[in-house]
């Protein structure tokens, strides 16, 4: 469940990102964040992954409120949320295997428990039999798989993804809707940012406008279309 | 759990440690050159105290006595001043040792000898040669001697020249404890800097992991911890270094020091095996003060955790 109330940001006097946005998701719920550049898509994930703190209003995360969250509290939030974008942000000296452990690793996860998952996850994301390849040596969309992997680690109730087709073909982006589908089926909260009209109609699933200089969201279709 | 993540930490430390060998090289090189110049200043403090405190064992006063003085007068001379807790020994020579020493030493000098001969009888008086607790203690002994009852009975005494020879030695050893300071503090300072400067390297290199822990949810303990290790092991490996050049060093120029100061028992080698543990472990300890100091503050400076 992902909740803001009455949420403002504003990053220095004059500098409005979010103005009053009030938004609800429900838990298991798929919905795609759109709008043009500018319009505080980025800022909103950074406010969910507590990146930043609001100036104004409420956020709630998994019931938790992490309006105030305590720095030594974020990484935390941070296993209970998986995060993606666009640019992979995938270790380039790891393999497939090693960067998605690596998340584990660095979480106080056991030895036999990194053993026990990180094939499972990539199982889910379909790179089971290119565990032991390098960034190099796979697809954007294969890359970007991995990212999601990763992100799975930690059975995260919330999965953002931020603009994850972003440097990738229309074969390969779709690939990555379906996978984002199918971990939305599985029961994790999917909230996909994106600003390709075309990814978004086909998922057919809740969309939010974030609309330029307007007090609130712009438009929340239970299933909607891109609508800009 | 806690097992599993401190080895973790460990293994990013030493990963980052040879990652960045050359920078780890440099780094480790003035931290060694750190050391080296306190074990030198520490040469140079034992060197100088041994010279002191032989030059000390070798300074006494000695107050000369009329020949007309008894000798149960100059006995309770000698207690009066054994009493006294600035002095640690009071020895007398009587006249007619005086003169037999006097003889003895002028035993080529014929003139001498013979202006001896013309003389009627001991024209020496005794002395009490007296051995001070410290260099200060001539001062207040001169002052005791001065205002007490005895000041009439005593010709002459020495003690002035004592103080001059003492102070210029005292002086001079602590110039050089200064000049030694000034260097050791200098180099402690570009240690804090390259430590500063290794550490922001080496974050700037980790830059993608750190990003990436921080998404995956590392705490900070784990992100900023192998950046204090990493700092410590180049502290304990430069210290290593150190022990390694300073005890052969130490054993290369014992013969020098011995031979150069013939009459002065200098051994630079046996104060540092008596006191191994607490001179490379309060360096240690130092540098490792050091080390975690400039890592913390790069670490807050560049590590946004």
């Amino acid at each position: 469940m992902i909740v803001l109330k009455n949420v403002t940001k504003l990053y220095s006097p004059g500098s409005l990102a979010l103005s009053n946005i009030n938004i609800h998701i429900k838990p298991k719920e798929f919905v795609s964040l759109v709008g043009i550049s500018g319009t505080g898509k980025t800022t909103l994930v950074k406010v969910i992954t507590a990146e930043e703190r609001v100036t104004q209003g409420q956020v709630i995360i998994g019931g938790w409120d992490i309006t105030r969250i305590k720095p030594h509290r974020v990484p935390y939030l941070r296993r209970q949320v998986g995060v993606v974008y666009q640019d992979f942000k995938l270790l380039k000296k790891k393999t497939v295997y090693e960067n998605v452990a690596f998340a584990m690793q660095v979480s106080d996860a056991s030895v036999s428990r990194i053993k026990r998952i990180v094939p499972q996850v990539l199982k889910i994301v379909g790179l089971e039999d290119k565990s032991d390849r390098y960034p190099i040596q796979l697809s954007g969309g294969e890359q970007q798989r991995v990212a999601i992997a990763r992100a799975l680690v930690h059975a995260p109730k919330i999965l953002v993804a931020d603009e994850p087709t972003g440097n990738l073909d229309k074969i390969h982006s779709k690939e990555i809707v379906d996978l984002l589908l199918k971990i939305n089926n599985i029961g994790t909260t999917v909230l996909f940012v994106s600003h390709d009209p075309s990814l978004v109609n086909y998922v057919k699933k809740r969309v939010i406008t974030l609309e330029p200089n307007t007090d609130g969201i712009g438009f929340d279709q239970k299933v909607g279309k891109y609508k800009l | 759990m806690l097992v599993v993540s401190f080895f973790r930490i460990i293994r990013f430390a030493w990963q980052g440690f040879w990652r960045n060998f050359w920078l780890s090289f440099i780094t480790i090189s003035i931290l060694v050159l750190t050391y080296l110049t306190i074990n030198f200043l520490i040469i140079l403090n034992v060197i100088a105290n041994s010279s002191v405190s032989a030059i000390q064992d070798k300074v006494d006063v000695s107050l000369y006595f009329e020949n007309t003085v008894e000798k149960e007068k100059i006995d309770e001379v000698k207690e009066f001043l054994q009493t006294h807790p600035d002095i640690k020994e009071v020895r007398l020579i009587t006249a007619d040792e005086a003169l037999k020493n006097f003889r003895e030493l002028h035993q080529d000098d014929e003139i001498i000898l013979e202006s001896l001969e013309e003389l009627d009888g001991n024209p020496l008086g005794a002395t009490l040669i007296i051995k001070g607790e410290s260099v200060e203690s001539y001062k207040k002994i001169s002052t005791i001697i001065d205002n007490s009852k005895y000041s009439d009975i005593v010709v002459d005494k020495n003690f002035e020249d004592s103080e001059k020879f003492i102070a210029v030695i005292e002086d001079i050893s602590s110039k050089v404890n200064r000049f030694g300071i000034i260097i050791a503090s200098f180099f402690v300072f570009i240690s804090l800097v390259i430590v500063f400067n290794t550490v922001r390297v080496a974050i700037y290199t980790h830059k993608d992991e750190i990003t990436i822990m921080k998404l995956v949810g590392a705490n900070n303990t784990f992100i900023s911890t192998p950046f204090f290790i990493e700092s410590m092991l180049y502290a304990l490996i430069a210290c290593g270094i150190s022990v390694l050049i300073t005890l052969p060093a130490l054993d290369f120029i014992q013969p020098y020091i011995t031979s150069f100061f013939k009459d002065v028992s200098v051994d630079v080698v046996s104060f540092f095996e008596i006191h191994f543990k607490k001179i490379f472990g309060y360096q240690l300890l130092g540098i490792i003060v050091i080390c975690v100091l400039s890592s913390s503050i790069a670490i807050r400076r560049y590590l946004r955790v």
